[in-house]
């Protein structure tokens, strides 16, 4: 790493940690999910994209070098469906396998544990029930359950990341969180369904809550295991069915509540902030949110969310992420792009607390991400 | 014992609504009144629902037990008994490239609760197969789900398809799912989109005129 870059990630970094910390940084920091878009902008397949770690890092390279956003978003890895497990625990669809070669993968909720499968569960947690349905979840690859408990024993795979993550250090990009994983709520739907987790919900709601609890302990390590040695101490947390948007307020309350509470508590515990990525309409959960510690979560939201209800009910408590939608990235003019991150600015980033955050999917304008990009650097400047 | 039925069924209570629903039958009660009380029942729901008093939650087990409660009666029905106008036809499916089905199935559920009558063809369809089923099922609207961003140039497709062999103009065309807005619906010429279900079969009865 040479002066410059160095100084450069320090600068970043240091920016993020005071808008997370709710004080008041040089300016509004900025960020955008490349994933999806960096491959075809760098004239790659999904597929190469996601097999191929030289192109993969090639088309990263470009993306930070191009855009210049102040973290990477996720650490860059290759995709590994039997690692992906972990965090989604469902059938997938694969591009070159079962979709074309540029499509996105694809998560496929259907009922792979059983009601029976649930006293188990409970009593089990849930890396062991996950092993257990291995060969459900991945029957594509022959011995799953000894080539899973091998990669998590050996920890295969992770001596490339670590190269990529001192590459990103050189490149002075700081990673916005490691090790992201499902929320025990949402890891449970995922393997019962949405359905049928609803029915188990009314038919039998202490067992749901106890596996629920169960999962919360197994989920608690993995997402600190993941985080705490890479140095890098923000650890995401999906929230993918918790919202009103998928169930009851009263349902939120008693099951997804408690747990949400369990894992910020734990990552304190482990100097971590826990990223909280809410799909979804968050409205009227955010009421509920104000119970979490002050100045240890980081709300993550997307449009489906009220900016100003949530600026008003945890404006002084948590710092907000989110919102540059990919929608509007994609269909948007670069005047829409800068007008509504204006907006995100004066309603979430009033004296800090926010990191803007865009969703760029492959057809994303790259004139609107840098619309973005810059309205955060100009008109996300704090006077002194 | 109606008006217990359709309190406890507002209620979701599941085990006693199935029990009330089996004494009724035992005591001799049309099978045809059970059903209307619950079709009360479920539009309450939805009402709760459009109030944000209910959830997602709320509709899909209103639906379990609406059809639990179907297979008690059933057997009991005369063929023909229950009303069986329709007030309107749709097709609806999710587009190509795209395999998630929750969202068109709970669409399609409340469309037939709105006495639709619904074409379901699945999951990544191609806009050949869409062009191919509206010319077989001639339906007043064409519903098009897509969740995931990689389908707004496959919904596009679809109704540029559909314009070629002269079949757009006769039909409603709406679009469903947490990937689609306006600004979707004027990229790819459909003429509304939602992300709620009761909203999209709102849209629908407004179109075929109730």
């Amino acid at each position: 790493m040479n002066s410059n870059t160095e100084e450069l990630y320090k600068e970043r970094e240091e920016r993020i940690k005071a808008a997370v910390g709710l004080k008041t940084p040089d300016r509004v920091p900025v960020i955008c999910t490349e994933m999806d878009f960096s491959w075809k902008y760098n004239n790659i397949s999904q597929l190469e994209f996601m097999t191929d770690n030289d192109k993969m890092m090639r088309a990263y390279e470009r993306f930070y070098k191009d855009f210049q956003p102040d973290a990477a978003y996720s650490e860059p890895a290759l995709f590994d469906s039997l690692f992906a497990v972990i965090g989604s625990p469902c059938l997938i669809k694969l591009p070159g396998r079962d979709l074309p070669e540029n499509s996105v993968f694809q998560l496929v909720e259907s009922e792979i544990m059983k009601e029976e499968d649930y006293k188990r569960a409970k009593r089990r947690g849930y890396i062991l029930t996950l092993i257990n349905l291995l060969p459900k979840l991945r029957p594509e690859i022959p011995d799953v359950q000894a080539k899973f408990n091998a990669m998590i024993q050996n920890q295969i795979g992770s001596e490339l990341t670590e190269l990529n993550r001192k590459k990103l250090k050189e490149w002075g990009i700081p990673i916005w969180s490691i090790g992201g994983m499902e929320s025990p709520f949402s890891v449970l739907c995922l393997m019962r369904s949405y359905e049928k987790l609803v029915f188990d919900i009314y038919r039998n709601r202490e067992l749901v809550k106890e596996t629920v609890k169960k999962f919360t302990q197994d989920i608690i390590r993995i997402s600190i295991g993941g985080c705490k040695p890479s140095g890098i101490l923000r650890a995401q947390i999906g929230l993918h069915r918790e919202s009103s948007s998928s169930f009851s307020l009263k349902i939120f309350e008693e099951i997804a509540l408690p747990m949400i509470k369990e894992i910020v508590d734990a990552h304190i515990k482990e100097d971590i902030i826990t990223i909280l990525h809410c799909d979804g309409n968050w409205t009227p959960n955010l009421p509920y949110l104000a119970e979490l510690p002050k100045g240890k979560c980081i709300l993550d939201i997307d449009d489906s969310t009220d900016i100003y209800q949530a600026r008003d009910l945890l404006g002084d408590r948590m710092c907000f992420s989110g919102n540059v939608m990919e929608r509007l990235l994609t269909f948007g003019t670069p005047k829409k792009v800068e007008d509504h991150c204006k907006e995100l600015i004066d309603v979430l980033g009033e004296n800090g607390g926010y990191v803007m955050k865009g969703e760029a999917p492959a057809q994303a304008k790259p004139e609107n991400i840098k619309a973005m990009i810059n309205t955060a650097k100009t008109y996300g400047v704090y006077k002194a | 014992m109606e008006n217990e039925l359709f309190k406890l069924f507002v209620e979701l209570r599941e085990k006693d609504i199935l029990k009330v629903v089996t004494d009724m039958l035992d005591s001799g009660e049309d099978p045809n009144i059970i059903a209307d009380t619950c079709k009360k029942a479920l539009i309450e729901i939805g009402q709760l629902y459009a109030k944000k008093e209910y959830f997602l939650s709320e509709l899909v087990m209103s639906g379990e037990i609406f059809r639990e409660v179907m297979e008690l009666l059933e057997p009991k029905m005369h063929f023909g008994s229950v009303s069986e106008e329709k007030i309107g036809k749709i097709l609806i499916g999710t587009i190509q490239g795209d395999i998630h089905d929750l969202g068109k199935n709970i669409v399609k559920s409340a469309l037939k609760g709105n006495d639709f009558e619904v074409y379901d063809i699945g999951v990544d369809v191609s806009p050949e197969m869409f062009v191919e089923k509206v010319k077989e099922f001639e339906p007043d609207i064409l519903g098009m789900s897509c969740l995931i961003s990689i389908g707004w140039d496959a919904l596009k497709d679809t109704i540029d398809a559909l314009k070629e062999e002269g079949l757009r103009d006769k039909i409603k065309i709406i679009l469903g799912g947490g990937g689609v807005d306006d600004e979707v619906a004027n990229y790819t010429g459909a003429d509304a989109a939602v992300t709620d279900a009761i909203e999209g079969v709102e849209q629908c009865k407004r179109w075929v005129g109730i």
